[in-house]
């Protein structure tokens, strides 16, 4: 092979595996959170006593964090798209940690208990005081891609 | 004594003089913390749509008040990259964590929240995107049905309107006119 031929195949490989990272970034899905180690492990009470504490500095330790959390289930809502929402929290107050579950996991959301305790881990998006039109509706720490763990 | 007659008679002649009797906190108002909002950006090159399923709303259905409250972080995307671009480089969810919208129905006064029906309605307020507030008027529909109120509405934004800089390589890929969809289905706030 002569020279001049071995370096347009080391461009053309070079070309293919551009390409081919480009391609598989862009087409690049969430991770699935079942498959990954929660960085944080807490009390559903104890992650909205914090948030309710301090936004600012409680947003840092969990904001984009993989986190497990424990707690009573207050709700199960199902959307009009057949998805999951589990609501974590004591039934008495207006504040919860909403869990959107993955897609993927729905059949393990459509199988719980309202007040059953479980455990479920996701990715916090953050903490919600629902203080609207004069009313107090609660806060909410918010999870998606959330995954049942043990129920 | 007489006083104290005296005292419910005309609080009694006030309330029934202003057409309602007095409200307690609460009372006339629905509201929701799983309602949908969902963004569509249309391009030749490609569809993109997101979904936030945690917005909490509340309507008051004496004086046709509504409000939303949105995270930001919460809208979900099908590509993970779209994601994280959305946060970080045009919504910049990290020092504009939410959105807000505050307005009025201003046909209110038409809709018989008793009685089953579909109204047809238009909504006036401000909308706090990014940082940046803007009035925005737009169409919807408010149904009562059994006591519970769904309102749904749909309306386009500019992004250029709320400072969201698309980067040139980009401008193929996401369009500067963003239809967005909201859908809550509110139940009554028990005070």
């Amino acid at each position: 092979m002569s020279k001049k031929r071995m370096i347009w195949t080391f461009v053309l490989i070079g070309i293919v595996l551009v390409a081919f990272y480009f391609y598989k970034e862009y087409t690049r899905t969430n991770k699935d959170l079942s498959k990954l180690k929660a960085e944080i492990k807490i009390s559903a009470l104890d992650l909205i006593s914090a948030f309710e504490e301090s936004d600012s500095l409680t947003n840092i330790k969990f904001i984009d964090k993989i986190i497990e959390v424990t707690g009573n289930v207050k709700v199960l809502e199902k959307d009009d798209n057949g998805g999951y929402t589990i609501v974590l929290g004591d039934i008495a107050s207006l504040s919860s940690v909403r869990c959107l579950t993955d897609s993927n996991y729905r059949s393990d959301a459509s199988l719980l208990q309202q007040n059953s305790t479980i455990t479920i881990r996701g990715m916090c998006t953050g903490f919600k005081k629902n203080e609207l039109l004069g009313e107090n509706l609660g806060s909410d720490v918010e999870l998606t891609r959330c995954v049942v763990i043990k129920k | 004594m007489f006083k104290l007659i005296l005292f419910i008679f005309f609080t009694f002649l006030l309330n029934t003089t202003n057409g309602q009797s007095a409200l307690s906190p609460g009372e006339g108002k629905y509201f929701t913390k799983a309602g949908k909002i969902s963004f569509f950006s249309k391009t030749s090159l490609e569809n993109i749509d997101a979904t936030n399923k945690s917005t909490a709303c509340i309507l008051n259905s004496k004086t046709g008040d509504v409000q939303f409250g949105v995270l930001m972080k919460s809208f979900e995307f099908k590509k993970a990259l779209m994601q994280e671009d959305f946060n970080k480089n045009f919504i910049e969810s990290k020092k504009f964590p939410k959105a807000e919208f505050t307005g009025q129905l201003t046909n209110n006064a038409e809709i018989k929240y008793t009685t089953d029906g579909t109204y047809t309605t238009l909504v006036k307020g401000k909308l706090t995107l990014h940082g940046i507030t803007k009035d925005l008027e737009t169409s919807g529909i408010v149904v009562i049905k059994s006591g519970k109120i769904s309102v749904s509405s749909t309306f386009n934004i500019l992004l250029t309107d709320y400072n969201i800089q698309v980067p040139k390589v980009q401008r193929s890929q996401i369009s500067d006119k963003i239809k967005i969809t909201v859908e809550c289905n509110l139940e009554p706030l028990k005070s």
